[in-house]
């Protein structure tokens, strides 16, 4: 407990705004706190030590010290890992209950697989493809975050498993899909949920609750390769349509909910990516090249298998959360899947149609944000609705024929919609 | 219980940890101390790899050969090669999508297949990089450039081969290590 607080709660007590059993009460509660700020300090200072001595080792070795023999080279590489195991050993005896003790001799430990493989290859002059090199390393890495509970190693191995992927399905030749992206991720999913279930406040849990949807939107375009059809990009946008909406869905859950908009990455990146994308499904290109092609073999069962898979994925999440939050309203923007899938559909014989139904859906959905925002009243919302509006308008700016006339007035219209919206609000916080 | 649990799971992730180096280690060794010895001609550049140090990619000029039906080979990640000696140096002496008979075979990456006549499968070596001690690599970069200017010097790595497996020794010029010789000019510089 902080000194000053002590000495406010008996100046509360003299001066009798709160009785002594109160202020006693007050400084039980702060005396069995686990976590204070002193305490998170550690913490913080406990993994940074552990991240830099560790890439500081990486660097010391890398420099391929030719005045020593390969065994004591080969020797030095190693150390480092013995160094980990022996720091993570002692802690699962002695500190197994020390947070700052954990979280750092995971991270060195995590760091020393790297620096042991990346030696010996250097050694043996091995010349290894860097998404090998990745793959060997999370494999060995990925038990670190169970064993330690540490949420540094969990997301040290998201941001490994997610170059790894972006390697294999963008840069590699051939590019392919990289399935164990999903299966480290997948073993790795337990972790988060206990992260969700039991600690849902700290301030791991939000950097995770950012950095998975993060590591789904690098990735996902990656199935792109397993779509068998000539529509396989228009599909891929569509995929990431639905990701968009699972994401969203996701936000909603109740514990990410509960915390500060901030925190809420899923709710934060799903909201911006699904106007994204509505607003990259308002211009013309995509649906001129929708409306030469053939449904029956872009959307076919086995050669669009990921897409559909991916719908019944969200459906189904959303008919849970439907049915689980029956009182409160779920975000307009859940749904955004299913309006692209109608536009879809109808894209392939009347795309002039689809696409002034996705303007539509653009400004239906800025206005509803609007509507949240003032309804709870919250600037921020409020205001990223109007900035919906203003983005739908500036896209149409450059491809309508309307004359400058008419977009100079519509201009003015958002402008002046900003201006009314945040006074109302205001005024309305001054008045409450 | 728990405990025990994770302490045995800590166990086998360290022994796994330590694995993977060491097979690396035993498999290297093996083929260095009992593969066979070629020399193949390059020619190296200096880029740096933030994980390990600097080091010198090794261009060889025995990197392609020439096939009747380009079409069989397209769509294939890998091909091996045969090596025989020839003049002092190492020359493909045939080349097939699968595994060959003999032990002086090394699997390589196809990089592209060439159309022209006479078609041709362009390939990488597993080992295209050289590392060097930081200090010496560009230096050892501006002495590669030098002797191959110089038509007078001879430059090349050897590599040994054993079980379909390679393996990068050392890169020479006029048969001395280069290593050993950017030593010397950079005690002859100070």
């Amino acid at each position: 407990m902080s000194k000053s607080f002590v000495k406010e709660l008996a100046e509360l007590e003299q001066a009798s705004i709160i009785t002594p059993d109160t202020a006693e009460r007050i400084r039980a509660y702060y005396a069995q706190k686990p976590e204070n700020a002193a305490n998170r300090l550690v913490i913080v200072f406990g993994i940074l030590g552990a991240l830099l001595t560790g890439l500081g080792f990486i660097l010391i070795i890398a420099h391929n010290w030719d005045v020593l023999g390969k065994a004591p080279k080969l020797a030095l590489a190693l150390l480092p890992l013995l160094v980990g195991q022996a720091a993570c050993a002692f802690t699962l005896f002695k500190k197994a209950d020390n947070t700052a003790w954990r979280e750092g001799s995971a991270t060195f430990l995590f760091l020393a697989i790297g620096a042991a493989i990346a030696i010996v290859s250097q050694v043996y002059q091995i010349d290894g493809a860097l998404s090998e090199f990745l793959l060997v390393w999370m494999l060995l890495a990925f038990p670190i975050q169970y064993i330690l509970r540490s949420s540094v190693a969990s997301m040290l191995l998201l941001g490994g498993i997610t170059w790894y992927a972006c390697n294999v399905a963008y840069f590699d030749r051939p590019a392919d899909v990289a399935w164990w992206y999903f299966a480290l991720l997948a073993v790795s999913c337990p972790y988060y949920y206990r992260l969700y279930r039991d600690r849902s406040e700290s301030n791991f849990f939000a950097f995770h609750a950012w950095l998975l949807p993060l590591s789904l939107i690098f990735t996902l375009g990656m199935f792109n390769h397993l779509f068998l059809t000539s529509a396989d990009e228009e599909l891929t946008a569509l995929l990431y349509v639905n990701l968009m909406s699972l994401l969203v869905l996701i936000g909603h859950f109740e514990k990410i909910r509960q915390r500060r908009l901030i925190a809420n990455g899923f709710l934060i990146c799903g909201s911006l990516g699904t106007i994204g994308m509505l607003l990259f499904l308002t211009f013309d290109n995509f649906w001129n090249s929708v409306s030469r092609m053939n449904m029956g073999d872009a959307l076919n069962l086995r050669a669009a298998a990921p897409y559909w898979i991916s719908v019944i994925l969200t459906a189904g999440l959303l008919v849970y959360m439907l049915y689980r939050n029956r009182e409160t309203a779920l975000n307009a923007k859940v749904f955004a899947f299913a309006v692209v899938l109608l536009l879809f559909l109808v894209g392939f014989t009347q795309p002039q149609v689809s696409r002034i139904l996705a303007n539509v859906t653009v400004f239906v959905f800025g206005v509803f944000t609007i509507r949240d925002g003032a309804r709870q009243n919250k600037l921020g919302i409020l205001n990223y609705g109007l900035f919906i509006l203003a983005l739908l308008i500036l896209c149409r700016f450059f491809d309508t024929e309307m004359s400058f006339v008419a977009r100079g007035l519509l201009f003015i219209a958002v402008g002046a919609g900003f201006f009314v919206a945040n006074l109302r609000v205001l005024r309305n916080r001054r008045n409450a | 219980m728990q405990k025990t649990l994770i302490i045995v799971a800590f166990v086998v992730m360290c022994l796994a940890q330590w694995f993977i180096p060491f097979k690396t280690i035993l498999d290297q060794e093996a083929i260095l101390s009992e593969g066979r010895l070629f020399k193949l001609q390059t020619a190296p550049i200096d880029p740096s790899d933030p994980f390990r140090g600097k080091y010198i990619i090794l261009n060889f000029s025995e990197n392609q050969v020439t096939v009747n039906d380009y079409q069989e080979w397209i769509g294939h990640e890998y091909m091996y090669i045969t090596l025989a000696d020839s003049a002092g140096y190492g020359r493909i002496s045939r080349a097939s999508l699968y595994e060959q008979e003999g032990d002086d075979y090394i699997k390589v990456r196809i990089s592209y297949v060439e159309s022209g006549t006479p078609a041709t499968v362009v390939f990488e070596y597993p080992f295209e990089r050289f590392y060097l001690e930081e200090s010496k690599a560009s230096e050892a970069e501006r002495l590669y450039w030098e002797s191959r200017s110089d038509s007078t010097q001879q430059v090349y790595a050897t590599i040994r081969v054993r079980n379909g497996q390679a393996a990068l020794e050392n890169v020479m010029v006029n048969d001395r290590p280069i290593a050993d010789i950017v030593r010397e000019m950079n005690n002859k510089s100070e």
